[in-house]
């Protein structure tokens, strides 16, 4: 069994391994994996975190139509529909559901799930717009909140040592991420996007420290594993990249190109930067959470940071072209879509694609052509 | 002039054209307005508005002195602060009020009404079909009030501004918008004020204090780099006043709100927009002249309620609406055509919140505490709340929720609301999918068949009662 298998294993249990941990008295929290929400405190709480990162049906969406408008994203709405549809289990386990409030999208989540199913399981803390002094403290303040929630849930006190562990094994991981991810700046591939990305989705459901080391183990089978990849490389990025929305993977590479390098506000884990484990904690984590994190689009003036950020990745990760990839009626991503283009190509020389998808199946056809159209059109 | 006749209708004197013309004229070749187009305005007027009221004509001509004195601004050597709208009420104004050389207004307010209302889609549309074509395209649910903006000034009707005093405590579009004006202009000192809207569901009217401290700061700090990059000092004295004007505003809002108690309802659903957005929309003219024209329209009000005359037939169905339309008084118009009576719009009225004694020393914080306390800027919860409440206090015989599609804080709360009232208040609720300052889809015509089903189901439900 390779350790993708291994991996993939782990996750086909975890349901039923969160049951049982649920039936002995541990909490189960979910939230919205924006990047804003420090997993660490709820494993320092003794609780396990499960990121709510499921998408690509079409289905959710629909069914969220009786509770929330369709001129919200896509994403957003599916989520309501996960909740309703009563299918995923994790949806109906969760004792508490976190959401750190970042555009009106996602407080839309945390609004309809307070309005229909009510607020006794709902948790919300609000990130600033802003890298400001004030709005660090508000969103430290936010922090502290959760952290009196989570001790309240849960029982337990989030110590210093308890916090301290939980970012020394969160950094791992995000090393082990980073480490991957940067295997693929070479001109040989021994991991396609797909993969990076389910490894990344994986890490939001699957239990830490089996992760990591499953993680650390992948990253030396890697190093033995590169092929020469001739192909057209992709900067993939946009809004939100949920587990199952993985039918861009599938049409870039049928056209034979790969995702190189990825970047997105949801969905997908923010490894970058680690977390200081000298000095105060609870500063650090808001200081790697939010004022490192480089800014998603509904930030106020976001673009400066954030483009040189994607411009720097695809010079690093040697990229032929972007794929911008979004889903409906994100707003703050559609205005950047309009300006990202002609930055980019000014600061790389590289083209940019947007794609749109509301998870429906028909859309395959149409993007099938544009995708294929596009990477032949970077194919050196 | 081709022009005369309108101006004099909306209460323009003859010297007043006169000494005006250059700068009229002037404003209207940048908007290519024509005879036809002012032919056309006297048509609308005539058809959507009550001209009996003096009041209402003067505040169409407020409306045109504002529209004329933005196209004029920069030629005139003023220097452009553009506020954007949902506003703060008086943010905008205290700016105005604090240098004569300082002209700070919420511009897409003003060409929505001063084109959309008076002159109609063929003057208004072409800065929406602008926006599209540059950054902000159609199907993708993006706020029309900012593509009237971004389309005037792509199409150069108004220059981008020296600064903006961006509203950025509601929504994220409006922010997104002046990241499209720094990339095709630069030059402009973006000042966003941001806001946390992280309420939980149910919390309102309570709220966390640390949000009135960090929306405190952004508007206290907003003022700070906008005195710095004018040159300006905003004062005390230009504070108070607005504080003055809005309370002589809300107050002439109150009495006018009590006449539409009245059977029939002495004033038509389309006149509220004329009046409810020039406090937060205009310029420091505004403060000189709304308030005389208000306390005018409270007496030929009050006059009309004496002689017993109205809109529509007595006893017709009598609903509560919440939002007026900024660039077209049709649909208004058609809803009471088809009987119903709107006596009252929820963002017309001022929402009961019981007094308080501030602790904040700060006019940012002062500012931010009557957010959270109104709600509006706060709480999604806030909006059925403050619709329940007005319902309550109206005792409607139903409830009309026409949610603006495109305003993410409102679209969320579509069905919602809805749900909400319906529970609560077992009150008969139309929610209608609307643009209101973009009738090109949601016009009267497409809106009539639901409305005027509606209105036929509370017919009927009254007849029962009866």
């Amino acid at each position: 069994m390779t350790t993708f298998d291994k991996l993939e294993s782990h996750l086909r249990t975890r349901v039923v391994d969160m049951a049982k941990a649920k039936k002995e008295g541990k909490k189960i929290i979910g939230y919205i994996p924006g990047g804003y929400m420090p997993e660490e405190m709820v494993y320092a709480a003794g609780a396990i975190p499960v990121g709510l990162i499921r998408g690509g049906e079409h289905v959710p969406v629909e069914v969220a139509g009786a509770y929330l408008s369709r001129w919200m994203d896509t994403f957003c709405r599916a989520q309501i529909g996960y909740k309703v549809l009563k299918e995923d289990e994790i949806y109906q386990m969760i004792d508490l559901m976190v959401v750190p409030v970042t555009d009106v999208n996602i407080r839309s989540i945390a609004e309809m799930w307070g309005c229909y199913f009510g607020t006794s399981d709902l948790f919300t803390f609000g990130v600033p717009h802003r890298k400001t002094e004030h709005a660090l403290h508000y969103y430290i303040h936010g922090l502290n909140r959760l952290k009196n929630k989570l001790e309240e849930i849960t029982g337990n006190e989030i110590t210093e040592t308890k916090l301290k562990d939980a970012v020394a094994l969160s950094n791992r991981e995000r090393q082990l991420l980073k480490e991957i991810s940067l295997m693929r700046k070479s001109s040989s591939l021994s991991i396609t996007g797909r993969q990076f990305t389910r490894l990344n989705h994986i890490s939001f459901l699957g239990e830490k420290a089996t992760v990591v080391k499953l993680l650390g183990e992948l990253k030396n089978e890697l190093k033995e594993g590169a092929k020469p990849f001739k192909g057209p490389r992709v900067l993939l990025t946009g809004s939100t990249l949920a587990m199952g929305d993985y039918k861009i993977f599938d049409l870039i590479e049928k056209a034979g190109g790969d995702v190189v390098i990825e970047e997105f506000a949801e969905g997908v884990r923010n490894y970058w930067q680690a977390v200081d484990l000298n000095g105060d904690l609870m500063g650090a984590l808001a200081d790697r959470y939010f004022m490192r994190r480089v800014p998603p689009a509904w930030f106020r003036q976001s673009y400066p940071e954030r483009f040189s950020f994607l411009t720097g990745l695809a010079k690093d990760f040697n990229a032929d072209g972007a794929i911008w990839y979004q889903l409906m009626y994100r707003d703050a991503y559609d205005v950047a879509s309009h300006i990202f283009p002609d930055v980019f190509r000014k600061e790389t020389g590289l083209s940019t694609l947007k794609i749109e998808s509301d998870y429906d199946e028909a859309e395959v056809g149409p993007f099938t052509t544009r995708v294929e159209t596009f990477i032949e059109t970077i194919r050196r | 002039m081709y022009y005369s006749e309108l101006l004099k209708l909306c209460a323009f004197e003859d010297n007043e054209i006169k000494r005006e013309s250059c700068r009229i004229e002037k404003a209207f070749e940048k908007l290519e307005i024509r005879k036809e187009d002012c032919d056309r305005a006297l048509e609308r007027l005539r058809t959507y508005f009550d001209l009996d009221l003096l009041s209402i004509r003067r505040m169409f001509g407020l409306w045109i002195k504002e529209l004329v004195d933005l196209l004029n601004a920069e030629d005139e050597g003023k220097t452009l602060v553009y506020y954007s709208f949902p506003s703060i009420g008086g943010l905008g104004l205290a700016v105005s009020l604090s240098s004569d050389k300082v002209h700070c207004v919420v511009p897409e307010t003003i060409l929505s009404h001063a084109l959309g209302q008076i002159f109609g889609n063929e003057r208004y549309d072409p800065l929406l079909e602008a926006a599209e074509k540059n950054g902000l395209p159609p199907g993708l649910g993006l706020c029309s009030l900012n593509q009237a903006r971004w389309g005037a000034i792509v199409k150069g009707i108004i220059p981008p501004p020296r600064a903006t005093l961006t509203s950025a405590y509601f929504c994220d579009q409006t922010s997104q918008t002046d990241d499209l004006l720094l990339h095709r202009f630069g030059g402009t000192e973006v000042i966003p004020m941001d806001n946390c809207l992280d309420s939980i569901w149910g919390e309102f009217p309570n709220y966390d204090e640390e949000r009135v401290k960090y929306l405190g700061k952004e508007i206290n700090n907003a003022y700070a780099r906008l005195e710095e990059v004018l040159g300006i000092k905003i004062t005390q004295e230009a504070f108070d006043k607005v504080n003055r004007f809005l309370g002589q505003f809300w107050m002439a809002m109150n009495n006018i709100n009590e006449f539409q108690k009245n059977d029939p309802v002495p004033l038509g659903a389309a006149h509220w927009a004329i009046f409810r957005f020039l406090g937060t929309a205009g310029s420091a003219r505004v403060v000189e002249e709304l308030p005389g024209m208000m306390n005018e329209l409270v007496k030929e009000v009050k006059k009309k309620v004496d002689e017993g005359k109205g809109v529509g037939e007595k006893g017709a169905p009598r609903v509560l609406w919440c939002m007026p339309f900024f660039s077209d008084p049709a649909i208004l118009h058609m809803a009471e055509s088809v009987g119903l009576a709107i006596p009252v719009q929820w963002i017309c009225y001022f929402w009961p919140t019981p007094p308080w004694k501030t602790k904040y020393t700060t006019f940012g914080e002062q500012k931010a505490e009557v957010e959270m306390k109104v709600g509006a800027y706060g709480s999604a919860s806030a909006y059925p709340w403050r619709i329940k409440q007005v319902a309550e206090i109206w005792k409607p015989d139903g409830f009309v929720w026409d949610y603006l599609f495109s305003c993410r804080p409102f679209a969320m709360l579509s069905l919602a609301t809805k749900y909400e009232v319906e529970r609560d208040l077992h009150l008969p609720t139309l929610a209608l999918e609307v643009d209101i300052y973009d009738t090109r889809s949601y016009s009267a015509q497409a809106l009539r068949t639901r409305v005027e089903t509606f209105a036929e189901m509370l017919r009927a439900r009254k007849a029962l009662a009866a």
